[in-house]
């Protein structure tokens, strides 16, 4: 099978070219040793596909296939998408969990004293996190933990199943008691920002913004030196996340809207003028 | 990331049509599509093969140089070297002659019904 790159050593004298020629009729016309004299043919000027220039990339969204259920119950249905590097586990029910907020475990004790849901699928072994949004429960899994999910994910599904049926509170009424208006939340999290995360990684050219906060869902933006930075993830997990919820432990899911693979040159995007110190 | 031998892709055209030929871009290089069948008309499908035999560090589908693409849906299979194909199926996209569309998507983790 030729690759692209064949594709860029084919010569203008050849149109049609598809793929190297080895015949012997090509390696007799060069063979310095023929009878014949060898007469080179005109130098030709190697053909070069065009280089794309660069524009915006845009991310399709990917269409789950449709499967059929094979759960107990006809009433809720629970998919579960494990991601690309076995490390989470998306359950997707169709009807809303939690809705108008999020709810970030990260721990068995905080699960107990907010969410009964949260905490029974703490019991399930090898859970490291539970994220509560909207119809979706993300569960990620210890970092020495490898394997298949398919066991994990049964037990998983069944107890948020149980949970739903039941007609249990997904949270305690205190998570609601204690939770800071979004004005608060957004002056928190601006001024972590400020103060703490963007002077942080403004020396590799990057900033975050905060695009805005529903309920206790945040949305960030990173730009500069962040966008399209294969380390951003790292970079928004370890110290975002972090930042995040020591001056606001009630913030739920945080939400990238950054499209890591757009931008003309990500890596050099100019930051707005109000963000680049050196202007 | 796996060296992707081939892939083919099935395009349906949404209202507003590509007038131009298809193309994509495998790592910074725009080219044509083999074995092409159908059309980029409204409402009409397109079916083709490109082979480029090379890790897709980048694999898009060019948008195009005039006006505005609808896109209905893309099926697409991908044939990595030493392992099975796997098929995806993205949702409807439009592109204008400032955008490309990222192809490339590496074999997804497993679904379950639980």
């Amino acid at each position: 099978m030729s690759s692209w790159l064949s594709k860029v050593f084919k010569t203008n004298s050849e149109p049609g070219y598809t793929d190297i020629d080895t015949s012997e009729e090509r390696f007799e016309r060069r063979n310095p040793l023929a009878e014949e004299a060898y007469e080179p043919e005109e130098e030709a000027e190697p053909f070069a596909p065009e280089m794309r220039p660069p524009r915006n990339v845009v991310e399709p969204t990917i269409l789950l296939e449709e499967t059929e259920t094979s759960a107990g119950s006809e009433d809720i249905r629970i998919t579960a998408q494990v991601s690309e590097d076995f490390s989470s586990c998306v359950f997707m029910v169709n009807r809303p969990v939690l809705a108008g907020y999020s709810a970030m475990f990260a721990s068995q004790s905080t699960a107990e004293e907010q969410s009964p849901l949260a905490a029974k699928l703490f019991q399930v072994e090898s859970v490291a996190s539970v994220l509560i949004h909207g119809a979706n429960v993300t569960v990620t899994r210890g970092p020495l933990v490898r394997g298949e999910w398919e066991e994990t994910a049964k037990a998983i599904g069944a107890h948020i199943r149980a949970h739903l049926q039941a007609g249990e509170p997904v949270m305690y009424e205190s998570f609601f008691e204690d939770m800071p208006t979004e004005e608060e939340l957004k002056k928190r999290l601006q001024h972590v920002l400020d103060e703490a995360v963007n002077p942080s990684i403004a020396g590799h050219g990057g900033a975050i913004t905060l695009e805005r906060v529903e309920g206790n869902t945040v949305y960030i933006q990173m730009l500069g030196g962040c966008q399209g930075c294969a380390a951003s993830t790292i970079t928004l997990k370890q110290g975002v996340h972090r930042a995040f919820r020591e001056v606001a432990p009630q913030v739920g899911a945080i939400l990238d809207e950054t499209d890591h693979a757009s931008g003309t040159n990500p890596y050099f995007k100019e930051l707005p003028p109000e963000m680049n110190a050196n202007a | 990331m796996p060296r992707l031998e081939q892939f083919h892709i099935k395009i349906k055209t949404g209202e507003r049509p590509l007038n131009e030929k298809p193309r994509y871009v495998i790592n910074g290089f725009a080219l044509e599509f083999e074995e092409q069948n159908g059309g980029t008309g409204s409402g009409q499908t397109f079916e083709a093969t490109g082979s480029p035999g090379s890790f897709p560090h980048t694999l898009l589908l060019c948008g195009p140089e005039e006006g505005t693409w609808d896109i209905e849906e893309i099926e697409a299979t991908y044939y990595p070297r030493a392992e099975e194909p796997y098929t995806l199926r993205f949702d409807r996209v439009t592109l204008d002659n400032e955008s490309d569309l990222n192809l490339w998507h590496p074999r997804p983790g497993p679904v379950y019904e639980v």
